[in-house]
């Protein structure tokens, strides 16, 4: 049987529909991920991280391809990508800090920092990071720059998929790719391919298509959706990727 | 005509090759790049920038294909990988900062940062502050683990696109860790000349196999080191494609 291998942000990972909590295996298991894959009849794998980065998902999906190269043809791969004003450090292996929200997942390195803009200092065991971060956020989450990455990413990740010949599709979680002097033509590209949906069309990621379209605006204080709209988005997400991933 | 088009770092763009400047028209059209492209009969880019880090190879050949490439034209790509220890930033639009080189095709606004930057050449008083934090931005295992993803996700982006190729490191050899060890292995050894080696990048061939012993006080090999390096990356590249 093959096996659905989702990855994101918390929003892929279902954070808070299980009794609230941030990160958990159930909330994996109630996501619209696990939904999608219980739809195509596969088994299913969430290695979606809360605070992800699409540093992150570029760079654990192909750790996990590696991982699994030798029978890689029976994975498919459902790529929620997410804010691209987000990035990941790393504690040192000389450092004693760990940041072990993450334990869900069996091959994930806790010495991994997810770092969003406003990721609060109290989440950093070491507060240097903390500091940097909020003293240069300007510089190292520059909007171009993180708009640039974002589709060298997907532009990349895609080219590993179609090499390997590996299904996949991929979607916005949050926002849509932005364009910029140096990424239009390379957003131009992704936006021709039928297995990213609407790359640059923010209605249309998951949080907003939830919230504006359908209508679902009852939100946890962390900006994540409930059960009723990752079920709604489930049946949408199927019907868009089905064509892929079958 | 096929165009030759070299992307890496200081090495790449011949930066001091002359003694004198750091970077010019006459160090990129001297480098081993700029000679193996005659060599070969190319035309020739070069995207190299001084400090360059791996992120700014890979959205730079990114950026080329999407962007600059021609479809009736024939590319080859010359990668130096460089340090993993490197990074991008980007002053924003409205900064008055800029980072200028001769490179083709620069964005001035991206400021390359490196573990080694030294402060006095760093205008923004804020860039300046944050290598302060060059340990918490610069981890071993997080940058290792981020070269190896970028070039395979680079060998795959130049397969896909049916685009020849041949990659180098410039100075220093790729580090293997529990998480990037797989990785590596899908290195096509073919297309890289000993990714694992540092002894077989460019900086220390020249110094150990071509014994040119005297380099800038930047650790830049002077012109006839290019010269003789060139000769035997041309070689190679005949070599892997039959030229």
């Amino acid at each position: 049987m093959k096996t659905l291998v989702a990855n994101g942000c918390s929003h892929t990972s279902g954070s808070e529909l299980y009794e609230g909590l941030g990160e958990c295996l159930e909330n994996r298991n109630l996501s619209y991920a696990k939904k999608v894959a219980d739809n195509l009849g596969y088994d299913y794998v969430n290695i979606a991280i809360n605070g992800g980065s699409n540093d992150y998902i570029f760079r654990s999906t192909i750790e996990f391809i590696n991982n699994n190269l030798k029978n890689i043809q029976d994975y498919v791969f459902l790529i929620g990508w997410t804010s691209s004003l987000r990035i990941e450090l790393r504690y040192s292996n000389r450092n004693i800090h760990l940041f072990n929200r993450n334990s869900n997942i069996d091959f994930y390195d806790k010495k991994y920092i997810p770092i969003t803009p406003n990721t609060s200092i109290s989440l950093f065991e070491d507060k240097r990071f903390g500091k940097m971060i909020q003293k240069n956020k300007d510089l190292i989450i520059e909007d171009t720059f993180c708009s640039d990455k974002f589709a060298n990413y997907a532009f990349g990740l895609q080219s590993i998929f179609e090499a390997y010949n590996i299904k996949y599709f991929m979607f916005n979680t949050i926002h849509g790719q932005q364009k910029t002097g140096n990424n239009k033509a390379t957003i131009k590209n992704l936006s021709k391919n039928p297995k990213y949906y609407k790359p640059l069309d923010h209605d249309d990621t998951f949080f907003f298509y939830c919230k504006d379209v359908l209508g679902y605006t009852d939100l946890t204080s962390y900006w994540h959706h409930k059960q009723d709209a990752h079920n709604a988005w489930s049946e949408i997400l199927y019907e868009r990727s089905k064509e892929w991933l079958k | 005509m096929t165009t030759l088009v070299a992307i890496g770092c200081s090495h790449m763009a011949g930066c001091e090759l002359d003694v004198v400047n750091k970077d010019s028209e006459y160090n990129r059209q001297n480098c081993f790049a700029a000679r193996t492209a005659k060599d070969l009969g190319f035309n020739y880019y070069n995207l190299a920038i001084a400090g360059a880090s791996n992120q700014f190879i890979h959205r730079k050949l990114v950026e080329f294909i999407t962007t600059h490439a021609n479809d009736n034209e024939d590319y080859f790509f010359l990668v130096g990988w460089t340090s993993s220890g490197r990074m991008e930033v980007r002053y924003n639009e409205s900064s008055l900062y800029s980072y200028e080189a001769y490179a083709d095709f620069h964005d001035p606004k991206y400021f390359p940062l490196t573990a080694g930057t030294e402060k006095h050449i760093i205008q923004d008083t804020k860039m300046r502050k944050l290598t302060k934090f060059v340990d918490v931005l610069f981890d071993d295992v997080l940058k290792d683990n981020e070269t190896a993803s970028l070039i395979w996700s680079t060998q795959d982006i130049l397969n896909n696109n049916k685009f020849k190729y041949y990659m180098i490191n410039t100075c220093t050899n790729i580090k293997r860790n529990e998480y990037n060890s797989k990785i590596i292995d899908k290195i096509d050894l073919q297309y890289f000349y000993n990714p694992e080696d540092e002894n077989s990048s460019y900086f220390y061939y020249c110094l150990n196999k071509l014994k040119f012993k005297k380099f800038s006080s930047y650790w830049h090999h002077y012109e006839p080191a290019h010269i003789e390096y060139s000769k035997f990356l041309t070689d190679k590249i005949r070599k892997v494609y039959n030229l």
